[in-house]
């Protein structure tokens, strides 16, 4: 009998046509779409986690001694983190929970160059704006918020895809 | 032939887009899973059951405010089982 099923499964395989693959892997791609979609924050709640990121970079740049920048800091964290905690609790309730940490190797990968990017933009913004070049904390909350916005409206779930029908 | 596994459990439509969601996400709830593959409770129910039994898809019963939801994840063996898949497809179609 299970010799029976197995010979069945083989045979389903085999006689697969590129024609009937392609179609599974077409529908997938919608599949990831429409998931894409569910995950993906509103845009009003996306131009506030960014603009939130992007402000407390640029308040943390712009920081010297005893200036009040700090306080832009301090207020765009916790901008920043009722931002996030509403959009866990948004999706709680429509009940799509998204990933917090990766699952997949090549989500690991992605999740660490942004890491890296992101970390890069921070310190970097930083370390000019320190040395009297005076745009750099603008440019840094800029390219922050903007980088920020981006990923999270293309790659809400974390990971990255070859072009957007990757499965096509 | 393909080196990457075909899965012929998942390998059915409405298995196979429950692992594609799943696959996305940190878990999904039973009635945004039926909503969106557009199926009825015994059937979407009768495809989870044939996943869990292969420890493909982890089912989670919680209750909230007086209310039992079940929230769906996909398990490590899941994961792998669904990548390999989408890698045979992939390989059929000549796409690797």
């Amino acid at each position: 009998m299970e010799t029976n099923i197995e010979l069945i499964m083989h045979n389903e395989h085999e006689n697969m046509t590129v024609a009937e693959a392609k179609s599974k892997l077409q529908s997938l791609a919608s599949v990831e779409q429409e998931t894409d979609l569910l995950l993906r924050a509103p845009l009003w709640l996306n131009f506030i986690m960014s603009f939130s990121y992007g402000m407390g970079l640029f308040s943390w740049a712009s920081t010297r001694h005893e200036n009040l920048w700090m306080l832009g800091v301090i207020i765009s964290a916790v901008v920043f983190i009722f931002a996030v905690v509403f959009y866990l609790y948004r999706s709680r309730l429509l009940g799509i929970k998204p990933k917090v940490m990766p699952k997949s190797r090549s989500e690991l990968v992605f999740g660490f160059l942004l890491a890296i990017f992101f970390g890069s933009v921070t310190a970097l913004t930083r370390v000019i704006s320190v040395n009297e070049i005076w745009w750099a904390s603008y440019a840094g909350g800029v390219i922050a918020a903007l980088a920020l916005g981006f990923t999270m409206h293309y790659y809400p779930s974390g990971e990255y895809k070859k072009g957007k029908h990757q499965n096509d | 032939m393909t080196n990457a596994k075909f899965d012929p459990l998942i390998h059915a439509q409405n298995r196979l887009q429950v692992c594609a969601m799943l696959v996305l996400t940190a878990e999904i709830e039973f009635k945004v899973l039926r909503e969106k593959l557009d199926v009825s409770d015994s059937v979407l129910s009768k495809h989870l059951k044939s996943l869990e039994e292969a420890n493909y898809v982890r089912l989670n019963k919680r209750k909230n405010m007086g209310r039992q939801y079940t929230w769906l994840s996909l398990t490590s063996a899941g994961h792998i089982a669904y990548t390999e898949h989408v890698k045979a497809l992939q390989e059929i179609v000549g796409n690797v």
